[in-house]
């Protein structure tokens, strides 16, 4: 019989291969403190869980969301077999319960209602954010020229940042 | 890891209550596993959401010294680290040379501990109390990108290199607190030695019990209706939310003018203690405060 705790670890290393293909920093210098994390909280919370995970790999408030999504969508592990890692030449049994979900997954696990039926292929999808760029401005709603208003203070230059002495992003006009 | 006074998350979230810092209990989990992994914290969020006093209420819980570290822009290693003292180092010279000392012994002595002005990195490294201090660097995010690169070191392996006398190691390692408001990005390198921990404006409840916490003066339907309207005023688009700072200073204002409830003339005389703008201020009785106090009072 295996060994639950390796299992434990095998899985969380998956999990950690995921959070690297999601663009984090999951390297070992982070799941080491991390799985160190996992044997001083009670992994039956779940609020504990998702706080360890968020102190390890979040580097920005925004990034909360995403682990949190793929916390779930690899807690639910309904994801089907099949999609582990070429690199691995263990068999299922051998490697227990493990659990792997791709990035492109954890897109479609994105939607709770898509989720179910979640397939690796195309999902019909709705962007909000693409209506809007697609419509005239005198076509707009007041509640659709807000949401604009709000994806404009969102966008980015792909510029560099560049030093200046400015301690504070300006803030849009006041008769926005 | 140390030997601490807090066993548990549940020590730590009685602890921080007993020192009437109201927190979730996901950031009592973080400074658990700070503690118990030695790594340093970085605390982002905005500006008056009590990052600062987790290091003041950190200190107290453990019982320790707490070393606080201000940034600014233009802070370097002799004001963060450690410094020279020159003067003293040259009236030691001219007193080895009256004295005939060789070259390589003046030198050896005017490099030594004797002459090293200990700033408060440095200070917390070198710590010799029963338990480590908790360091408390401030708004990280006001130092230049340079100065990020000193901490590196330090956050690291807990450890500063001084060129002429070697790598002073601490014996205990302290713990870290680092605050930022986000004006500007961290550098990954430096979150990378961190734990990472967002705190958010509290929720109108959690406000609630903060503000009977720290005014405890405070008749209960005024701080059930400033938490109320301070949650209000946070949905408005200003160019400073009001955060738990305001919200205090607020309650006390109000205690002082003698009022036990809100009424408009109540809060027209106050706002400048929730809101620190002139355009906020504008834009607060623009959007009709009336409106605000009617929600905060009938909530």
């Amino acid at each position: 019989m295996p060994d639950p705790g390796a299992i434990l670890t095998r899985n969380w290393l998956h999990f950690g291969r995921i959070l690297r293909g999601l663009g984090f920093d999951a390297g070992p210098a982070r799941m080491l403190p991390f799985l160190t994390a996992l044997t001083v909280i009670d992994l039956r919370r779940a609020d504990d869980l998702r706080t360890a995970l968020h102190v390890h790999f979040a580097r920005r408030r925004d990034e909360l969301a995403i682990l949190d999504r793929a916390l779930a969508a690899f807690l639910r592990g309904h994801v089907p077999e099949g999609e582990l890692p070429s690199s691995s030449s263990t068999t299922s049994s051998e490697r227990g319960a493990t659990i792997t979900i791709t990035g492109r997954q954890l897109k479609v696990l994105d939607d709770e209602s898509l989720a179910e039926g979640a397939e690796e292929q195309e999902v019909a999808s709705y962007s909000q954010a693409e209506v809007l760029r697609e419509k005239d401005f005198d076509t707009l709603s007041e509640a659709e020229m807000a949401e604009v208003r709000r994806l404009i203070r969102l966008m980015r230059l792909p510029a560099g940042l560049t030093r200046s002495r400015r301690a504070r992003a300006a803030q849009p006009a006041l008769w926005w | 890891m140390q030997d601490l006074p807090v066993a548990s998350i549940e020590d730590v979230e009685r602890a921080l209550q007993a020192h009437r810092y109201i927190a979730d209990r996901s950031l009592a989990t973080t400074i658990f596993l700070a503690l118990t992994l030695d790594k340093p914290l970085l605390l982002e969020g905005e500006a008056g959401v009590g990052k600062t006093e987790v290091g003041k209420v950190l200190a107290e819980i453990l019982d320790t010294r707490l070393i606080r570290l201000q940034c600014y822009e233009g802070i370097d290693v002799n004001n963060a680290v450690y410094e020279w003292a020159y003067a003293k180092q040259m009236l030691h010279i001219r007193l080895l040379e009256s004295a005939g000392a060789k070259r390589d012994e003046t030198e050896r002595e005017i490099y030594s501990h004797q002459f090293l002005v200990k700033r408060p990195l440095l200070q917390a490294i070198e710590s010799e109390g029963a338990r480590p201090p908790v360091l408390l660097i401030d708004e990280i995010d006001r130092a230049d990108d340079e100065f990020e690169a000193f901490l590196l070191e330090l956050l690291s392996d807990f450890q500063i290199s001084i060129p002429e006398i070697g790598t002073i190691k601490a014996d205990k390692p302290p713990a870290v607190i680092i605050t930022s408001n986000r004006t500007r990005e961290i550098h990954d390198a430096l979150k990378r030695r961190c734990l990472y921990f967002w705190i958010d404006y509290p929720s109108v409840e959690r406000e609630y019990e903060i503000i009977t916490a720290r005014v405890p003066d405070v008749p209960a339907k005024l701080a059930r209706q400033v938490s109320a309207f301070i949650g209000e005023v946070r949905r408005l688009d200003l160019y400073k939310l009001p955060g738990i700072a305001e919200t205090l200073d607020w309650t006390r204002s109000l205690i002082a003018l003698g009022e036990t409830e809100l009424s408009e003339a109540a809060v027209q005389a106050t706002l400048g203690a929730v809101v620190k703008y002139q355009e906020d201020l504008e834009r607060l009785r623009g959007a009709g405060s009336r409106e605000l106090l009617a929600r905060a009072v009938n909530a």
